[in-house]
């Protein structure tokens, strides 16, 4: 599954003008797609990590490598055209009247054509066709964020960040959101999700997890090894996702590891047939 | 960089100086009076020796760093102004009195210099909590005197803001550094519209946050930390009006 590496992050280190380090050595390589989650608490470092992947920030030290194109010296227009990040708050970019040209404005400024099919398709992909002609800004949270997003995935960049997508979605539109990125990954793309929301990542069929603590890269791995290693997500200030929770409470780990209700269910089914077949005889 | 040196230098940080333990108001007069004295300044000694009073008060109050930081934000802005100034004046009547002109120029920096030094020290060594309540104690209403305060407190977040939404918009391709003048005017408006609408947003929420807490219910209102004039209060203004008063004089017998 895991192919070429598309970005490579070396030693870099980023301090903010008033003189906080927010990042310290950083190592990390990025595949083609790969379905990465970038977790953290507060100030660890994970929105500055991914505002060097489009080279809105520079390093202090190391460097960072996007499609053989070196952050220090190539202009962020450029590097955009590989690496769309979607920020958390949709607000911080709308400005136009409707959601079609809100939608557009990133191809006008790589000089592509507005294509109006190609519109309806994401429009109608992220379930917000209906605002099409409407004002972004009288969309609800939920919608606003697919609106940022299709303004994003609109000039089909290959590798798709978002920052905290689900914070202050419900439960539907979380479910939703992950459709979507399972589809973008089907699409040969990269997709990195930087998150608090450990019960929505738990959900998510991640191929790694990234751990910031203070600036520093302190897991990079599998799922399943980081949400069960409780001292981990403890001293990262992280609490580990409900289900994994339950089977180390439960000292069953030995037997399965689930992360999801749906994977639980798979576990206790069998334990429980196991336990009474064990019974009875 | 400008705007980052100029706002450094006016933003409040908490530091352990008697310049912190001095009562806002006093603080308030001594701007006053120091802007008037150097505007009535015409010996340009007496302007100099004002301004070197000023450094020397902020650097008593360890702000030292921030007086750098604001004159290396101010100078591109002032030699703007003296080369706008001077084309003007070129324009407008080719024979220029040189002297003048540089008598002119060197009063405005030196006039500039010491009002916003003075302004530094009274806004970095005064939370807007206590500018808030020396505004109340002067008799302004409270109602009146918040939203002043909030300005003020609202100027970084603003920044931050637009900084936010320049790099949202980059992120989508724009690019503000590339094309004719006309282009790049227009690539503004990505940056410009959001920008009122998160302060807007930003205006409703605080206000409903505000009103949530009674703000205003009562015409009078009391605080948790009272301010009170001290000895080193008085000490500290009486101390800056004499020596500011006596560099008149003494320039007038040495410098006249």
């Amino acid at each position: 599954m895991v192919t070429k590496e598309i970005i490579k992050i070396e030693n870099l280190w980023y301090t903010y003008s008033n003189g906080y380090t927010a990042l310290k050595g950083i190592n990390l390589k990025i595949y083609r797609r790969e379905f990465i989650a970038i977790v953290g608490a507060n100030g660890s470092g994970k929105t500055t990590l991914i505002k060097h992947l489009n080279g809105l920030l520079k390093p202090s030290k190391g460097r960072v490598i996007v499609f053989g194109m070196d952050t220090r010296t190539t202009s962020v227009a450029r590097l955009a055209r590989h690496v769309g990040v979607v920020f958390q708050n949709p607000l911080n970019q709308f400005f136009e009247e409707t959601v079609e040209k809100e939608v557009a404005f990133a191809l006008k400024n790589f000089g592509k054509k507005s294509d109006s099919n190609k519109i309806s398709d994401i429009l109608k992909n992220l379930g917000i066709e209906h605002l099409r002609y409407n004002s972004p800004f009288e969309a609800s949270l939920g919608e606003q964020r697919r609106i940022a997003l299709a303004s994003v995935l609109i000039y089909e960049p290959d590798v798709i960040v978002l920052d905290e997508p689900t914070a202050g979605l419900d439960y539907k539109a979380k479910i939703n959101l992950l459709k979507i990125l399972k589809e973008l990954l089907a699409k040969d793309k990269t997709v990195l999700v930087v998150s608090h929301d450990i019960e929505f990542l738990a959900k998510a069929p991640l191929t790694r997890i990234i751990v910031l603590n203070s600036g520093n890269l302190v897991f990079d791995g599998l799922p399943i090894e980081a949400f069960y290693n409780i001292p981990l997500m403890y001293s990262s200030k992280l609490i580990p996702p409900q289900i994994p929770a339950l089977i180390i409470g439960l000292n069953l780990q030995k037997y399965a590891t689930p992360l999801n209700e749906e994977e639980a269910y798979e576990t206790f089914r069998f334990l429980i047939k196991k336990v009474l077949i064990d019974g009875h005889r | 960089m400008v705007i980052g040196d100029i706002s450094y230098a006016f933003l409040y940080d908490r530091k352990d100086t008697y310049m912190y333990k001095l009562d806002p108001r006093i603080k308030l007069v001594y701007v006053g009076f120091t802007t008037l004295t150097v505007f009535f300044a015409k010996n340009p000694a007496v302007g100099v020796a004002v301004l070197l009073i000023q450094v020397l008060i902020a650097f008593s109050g360890g702000l030292l760093k921030k007086v750098v930081s604001l004159i290396k934000g101010l100078t591109p802005l002032l030699l703007f102004i003296m080369a706008f100034n001077t084309a003007l004046v070129y324009l407008t009547s080719p024979s220029i009195d040189i002297q003048l002109l540089i008598y002119t120029f060197f009063m405005m920096i030196v006039r500039v210099f010491t009002t916003l030094i003075a302004f530094t020290v009274l806004t970095s060594t005064t939370s807007p909590q206590e500018l808030m309540q020396a505004f109340v104690k002067m008799k302004i209403s409270y109602v009146y005197a918040y939203p002043l305060i909030i300005v003020y407190r609202f100027i970084p977040i603003i920044f931050q803001e637009m900084n936010n939404i320049y790099d949202a918009q980059r992120a989508r391709g724009l690019e503000l550094e590339r094309g004719s003048f006309i282009r790049r005017f227009r690539n503004i408006v990505p940056i410009i519209i959001p920008s009122i609408v998160s302060a807007l947003f930003k205006a409703r929420d605080l206000a409903e946050a505000m009103e949530a807490r009674s703000f205003g219910a009562l015409p009078q209102r009391t605080f948790f930390k009272e301010i009170r004039i001290k000895k080193l209060d008085l000490l500290f203004i009486l101390t800056v009006i004499l020596i500011e008063l006596a560099c008149f004089p003494i320039a007038w017998l040495f410098f006249s």
